[in-house]
């Protein structure tokens, strides 16, 4: 028997979210109302942030696959209260559609963020950027 | 009051579902209109939803799904009362909900999420690509800026992407066969491949061997498997603002 195999809904929170907010049928502006409460913006730019780590740690693996590098690479926590902080400030959008339009907003301000801090940083060790990653999953 | 809004069902469709012990639902009720109904949820305006009404929205679609075909709402939607939702949701769409009904009826979706081991896959992805080593050796270094990087990361990123997707296209190849329909969803990170099947109920234990076999053949892959869920990444539905006197329209 192989049904032990298979679980009824995904184990992390995040994944959870991703399943019910991702898709589904869509109401449009006249009868909905919002109903927005849980972090729904928090949850947009944990995706942003978890994008852009992603990109540069490709870029420091294939250098370290590659050619090899002594440089630390910018690390994220130090950007992650700038992130919070524009969300917060979206978040009183508050309909549920200005959450992905608000991503590229995040994702501008993420990029001022990073030029501003420029010093390297001890990078997370990868647990704890999964941990960033899937947020309040506990 | 308000109503918020989890799923589209046949009229005859039991509301709430028969309860399953040891799991405990949200108070339910249905809206009807002819033969469709909605199953919604009593809430004060205002109300936020939190984190457990989003795990509570996939088990009460879970848990309707045992009697019937559902037609899952995003998370999040809501309607002011019990006519509107009559009015702009079931009526003016009545005859599309009952073809998707019919259409997903028997089926449901699972989902699986490859994880490929990360290094490997890079070295591989590096050692077929002349371009991309020699673009690392440019963009990669200490001297280059953080704009930079973070393009050789993307680059490196649509390379992974790619290389993914054709090793999972080889691997599923058992659980596509048995599925109906299949398809590539955005992953958690790109050394992941999620993908989704729409399976015959009944096909299930079928594709439950299926993976069993791909598990047992490639122990490097983790694989994560979920269902059966409404069918998701099948479905894509928009009701567009129908005023409550003229006719709606429709788009997907």
């Amino acid at each position: 028997m192989t049904m032990a195999n298979r679980a009824p809904r995904p184990q992390g929170l995040a994944d959870v979210l991703e399943v019910v907010l991702d898709k589904g049928i869509v109401i449009d502006a006249y009868v909905r109302i919002a109903l927005v409460g849980i972090e729904l913006l928090t949850i947009d730019a944990r995706v942003v942030i978890a994008s852009v780590d992603t990109y540069l740690r490709y870029a420091e693996a294939v250098n370290r696959l590659d050619i090899g590098s002594e440089q630390k690479p910018v690390g994220l926590p130090g950007l992650v209260g700038q992130i919070e902080h524009t969300g917060a400030k979206q978040k009183t959008k508050g309909a549920l559609e200005g959450v992905k339009e608000t991503a590229q907003d995040v994702m501008a301000s993420f990029r001022e963020g990073l030029t501003e801090q420029r010093q390297a940083r001890e990078r997370a060790p990868v647990s704890d950027r999964r941990a960033l990653r899937r947020g309040e999953e506990e | 009051m308000a109503l918020q809004l989890y799923a589209i069902v046949r009229r005859e469709h039991p509301v709430p579902p028969p309860a399953i012990p040891g799991m405990e639902l949200p108070p339910l009720r249905a809206v009807e209109w002819d033969k469709v109904a909605a199953v919604v949820r009593d809430v004060d305006e205002g109300e936020q939803l939190t984190e457990e009404d989003a795990v509570g929205h996939l088990d009460v679609l879970n848990q309707l799904m045992m009697s019937g075909p559902v037609l899952p709402m995003r998370f999040g939607m809501a309607a002011p009362d019990d006519d509107s939702v009559r009015e702009e949701v079931l009526r003016s769409a009545e005859p599309e909900l009952l073809r998707r009904l019919d259409e997903f009826d028997g089926f449901a979706e699972v989902r699986m999420d490859l994880r490929f081991d990360e290094d490997a896959a890079l070295r591989e992805v590096l050692a077929t690509d002349e371009e991309l080593r020699s673009l690392a050796a440019r963009s990669g270094g200490a001297s280059a800026d953080m704009d930079e990087r973070i393009r050789l990361g993307e680059t490196v990123t649509e390379h992974l992407t790619q290389w993914r997707q054709a090793h999972a296209d080889d691997l599923l190849s058992g659980p596509t066969e048995l599925a109906e329909r299949s398809t590539s969803l955005e992953p958690p990170e790109p050394s992941v491949e999620r993908r989704a099947f729409l399976v015959a109920m009944d096909r299930l234990p079928d594709m439950d061997d299926a993976v069993a076999e791909v598990r047992e053949e490639h122990p490097e892959i983790d694989i994560e498997y979920i269902g059966p869920l409404p069918a998701y990444s099948f479905l894509e539905l928009t009701l567009t603002s129908a005023q409550p006197e003229s006719e709606s329209q429709w788009g997907w």
